[in-house]
């Protein structure tokens, strides 16, 4: 299609002419049609730069083809020129891009305005296809620059970077659609990124396809994030310090039902984040409102701060080489054609009893690289049987091991068909106090390994050493052989590092069958 | 021998194979011709990383179970069978015998969901013919997709072969559900009592006490799911007692974005209307059912799982669920002719 192709589409064959006439004068390349579906078929077929549009068209009419090209992305940039014999409000009229023309008219006026409108859409896509633009946070603040780009009707990614850091803002439509910053979205990010002072930025034209996380328009996302960064700053002194560890202090399980949110979520993470700005950092909601919860906690003496850390021995840093990590990443794609798209393993975790299942994921907030499932932390469900991601190990090179809790009940067998995509791995946890569930943990054991081998890991979290005939006993009700190792997992130590390490060499050692999904 | 070929013994006594050639039409080739053709498919799917699928079609019995013996009856019903399949397929997809009662169809560039679609036409297509006013013939439908279930063509018959004798102990064909409507079968299944790793019933709370569901975690887990691999192609349709803006699972559903997955949030409304925003299509249904029934049904390449839950006494909900991926997109197929919504996969 040569550029500037205009789509003219009227329903009178006379005024037809008159105006492709003038247009043709004038060097436009042409396409006409007779009717709306013609209109969407050569719409289909090449992307025109401007349409102009009887509202009274045939078969579909001006404003419907209006409505239904505008929700196209091939489409929805191009401008309308709407022809009416009547003032009309056509539903979501752009104003500054589309044209509303009343008959009578001059064709030199409807080509004039098509002129000018053309321009504007130019200059403007020249400045979005193919510019950046660049510059430093000293000179234009953040929130000067996300106003512009609103003002503008900006799409693209705008790219910040502060000393070692780097953070991105999605902006479709001068929107802002969602912020990130390291593991931080939507608003928390977009307010830290607010308080950087010093550092580069450069904003990337381009589509932006990601779902929109932030919903707030610009004007009142910008005045509560500066609102926040204020009352942040003024407040500073009063909240604990960034390196300050904090600890609860009453029982979360006495607390009533209906407080805010943000108060499950910050006494549950607080079990797996005692630092505080890591509790701050992993905490869903922005800074601002997690450090004056805390505070709030604080001074009724929910939560308190802990002097000194406890001395323990220091987890080691890595789980699995990365070496080992791209092998296990071989073995969960063994299978699977489409290499690229593999970025996870599932381990399901089968717990005799929900408590025991809790103290397990606790004690796995210190494998390296273990993240808690947010959901987790915000709801109040931690304490009863969950069915889900429960938290994942990340390993290097961008693959992730999902521990994903089943239940253990038979009727629930279809759910563990259903999820066990990428299945690496299977757990099982039982103390003294449940273990007349054992029978249900090797039900759900013989379920999956009648359907393919994965390594399995029976775990006893008692919390007691286990003497040789209570071994013996356990090894038996869960059908183990003797050889078969059974670990003994007390909460709090190095154990479960050591568990895991078992499991991946495991997994790597012996030819276990991983597919994708089992036979349909 | 394969199981589902009992009872059916004596229609061994003369081969169909040894009778194809000549009595069929040109277009309807022999195994010989399938085997070399399904490997040249296969090394063109490899070459240019596209994906493959075959369809296979097992007669599975006749009239009253009674074995048939009258050659002549036998090959008139294929040769009809054979002339309904060529109308449906495309003209790139070939049709052949892969031995007694067992026709293949390769379908070059289709992948898993391609190939559903086909088996529903060919169901519909060959309908009269199987029933022809009363049942007939039993024709089970099976698929295997290149390269997500093999990485030959042999291994990819024995895949669909294998999945012929697993839908047959399927619900679908064990409770003859494919004859029923919509609402029949979810009555059928919520009586069924079995607990099996495939399908079971359960009871679930939904206490206003509760913050959340057994099924609102399970609608969860999908999300995660297809948010994990958004390229994937699949459907989800969720059914909710009645659409609200508030609607927790709606909330969920718009977290999606873009993915290749169909999602439909279905509901109770009093006028029946449809509105599609990004990733979900809202369906608004007048139905007193829809107001008493909870359901979410999800396929796709590696999950399938259905949930239907009804109201029951006391602030609990009666249960059924699946994993057997036949019922499931029995289940999505029936929903969607029964509403008369647009057949897609």
């Amino acid at each position: 299609m040569v550029e500037n192709t205009i789509l003219l589409a009227l329903k009178d064959i006379r005024e037809l002419e008159t105006v492709s006439g003038k247009l043709m004068d004038k060097g436009y390349g042409l396409v006409t049609a007779g009717d709306g579906a013609r209109v969407m078929e050569q719409c289909l077929k090449n992307t025109p730069s401007f349409i102009i549009v009887d509202l009274e068209l045939p078969v579909i009419n001006g404003e419907k083809l209006f409505k239904i090209l505008t929700n196209n992305p091939n489409t929805s940039n191009v401008p309308f020129l709407f022809l009416s014999d009547r003032d009309e409000e056509v539903e979501g009229f752009r104003i500054g891009k589309d044209i509303f023309l009343k008959r009578p008219y001059k064709p030199e006026e409807l080509v004039e305005k098509l002129k000018q409108s053309l321009l504007l859409t130019q200059e403007g896509m020249s400045s979005i296809g193919t510019k950046e633009i660049e510059g430093s946070l000293s000179q234009m603040s953040l929130a000067d620059l996300l106003q512009i780009l609103h003002l503008n009707k900006k799409e693209g990614e705008l790219k910040i970077t502060s000393g070692g850091s780097a953070g991105t803002v999605y902006i479709k439509d001068g929107n802002i659609y969602n912020a990130a910053v390291d593991q931080i979205e939507k608003e928390k990010a977009l307010f830290r990124l607010l308080r950087w002072k010093e550092g580069t930025f450069a904003f990337h034209p381009k589509p932006v396809h990601c779902p929109q996380r932030i919903r707030s328009t610009t004007g009142n996302l910008l005045m509560e994030g500066m609102r926040q960064i204020d009352e942040l700053e003024k407040a500073k002194h009063l909240y604990p310090a960034e390196t300050a560890l904090l600890k609860t202090r009453v029982d979360t399980s006495t607390l009533p039902k209906g407080l805010k949110p943000i108060i499950y979520e910050i006494l549950f993470l607080l079990d797996f984040y005692p630092g505080t700005a890591d509790l701050v950092g992993h905490c869903s909601s922005p800074d601002y409102e997690v450090y004056s919860t805390i505070l709030n906690l604080k001074n009724r003496g929910i939560i308190g701060e802990v002097k000194k850390a406890k001395k323990g021995k220091a987890l080691s840093k890595e789980l699995v080489t990365p070496t080992q990590a791209i092998k296990i990443k071989e073995k969960i794609i063994s299978r699977w054609a489409d290499m690229l798209n593999v970025n996870f393993g599932k381990i399901f975790i089968a717990s005799a009893s929900p408590e025991i299942s809790k103290n397990f994921f606790y004690a796995c907030k210190g494998l390296p690289g273990f993240i808690i499932n947010p959901k987790i932390a915000s709801s109040h469900n931690a304490n009863e049987g969950y069915i889900g991601e429960m938290g994942a190990l990340k390993l290097y090179g961008g693959l992730d091991v999902v521990f994903f809790s089943v239940p253990t009940s038979r009727s629930m067998g279809p759910l563990l068909k259903a999820f066990s995509t990428n299945l690496i791995g299977l757990v099982l946890l039982w103390d003294e106090r449940s273990s007349e569930e054992i029978p249900h943990l090797v039900d759900t054991k013989k379920n999956l390994l009648s359907r393919r081998r994965i390594p399995v890991l029976h775990i006893y979290g008692g919390g007691r050493e286990l003497d040789r005939e209570r071994t013996a006993s356990f090894k038996k009700a869960l059908k183990l052989k003797h050889d078969e190792p059974l670990f003994t997992f007390k909460g709090d130590d190095e154990v479960i590092v050591k568990i895991f390490r078992s499991f991946f060499d495991q997994l790597m050692k012996e030819d276990y069958v991983i597919s994708g999904a089992f036979v349909l | 021998m394969n199981p589902a070929e009992k009872g059916t013994k004596t229609t061994r006594r003369f081969s169909l194979l040894d009778e194809s050639k000549g009595l069929f039409k040109s277009k309807f080739y022999d195994s010989y011709f399938m085997n070399e053709f399904g490997k040249i498919e296969t090394a063109r799917s490899e070459r240019y990383g596209s994906s493959y699928s075959i369809v296979i079609l097992h007669v599975d019995r006749f009239k009253d179970d009674k074995p048939m013996q009258d050659k002549g009856e036998i090959l008139e019903f294929i040769k009809k069978l054979v002339g309904a399949i060529l109308e449906v397929v495309r003209t790139c997809d070939v049709v052949g015998m892969v031995e007694d009662k067992r026709i293949i169809i390769i379908l070059p560039q289709t992948d898993y969901f391609g190939s559903l679609i086909t088996i529903r036409k060919l169901a519909k297509a060959l309908e009269f013919i199987t029933t022809k006013g009363e049942p007939y013939a039993s024709i089970i439908f099976s698929q295997a997709t290149f390269p997500r279930d093999a990485n030959g063509f042999g291994e990819l018959v024995g895949v669909a072969l294998k999945r012929v004798t697993e839908k047959k102990d399927s619900p679908w064909e064990k409770h003859n559900l494919k004859d029923k409507l919509f609402w029949e079968i979810v009555e059928s299944l919520s009586g069924i009592g079995t607990d099996s790793s495939e399908y079971s019933t359960f009871d679930m709370d939904v206490s206003e006490e509760e913050d959340e569901t057994l099924l609102d975690r399970i609608n969860e887990v999908i999300i995660r799911d297809i948010k994990r691999s958004p390229q994937k192609k699949g459907i989800l349709f969720m059914g909710v007692q009645s659409i609200r803006p508030e609607l927790p699972v709606k909330k969920l559903v718009a977290s999606l974005g873009t993915t290749a997955t169909k999602t439909f949030l279905i509901g109770a409304g009093d006028e029946e209307e449809t509105t599609q925003a990004d990733s979900i299509t809202t369906i608004s249904l007048k139905d007193r059912r829809i107001r008493e029934t909870l359901f979410t049904f999800f396929l796709n390449e590696d999950v399938s799982y259905g949930i239907i839950c009804r109201e029951a006494w006391g602030g609990s909900h009666h249960c059924f669920h699946t994993s057997d991926p036949y019922l499931v997109e029995g289940l999505v197929m029936k929903f969607q002719m029964d509403y008369s919504l647009q057949e897609q996969l």
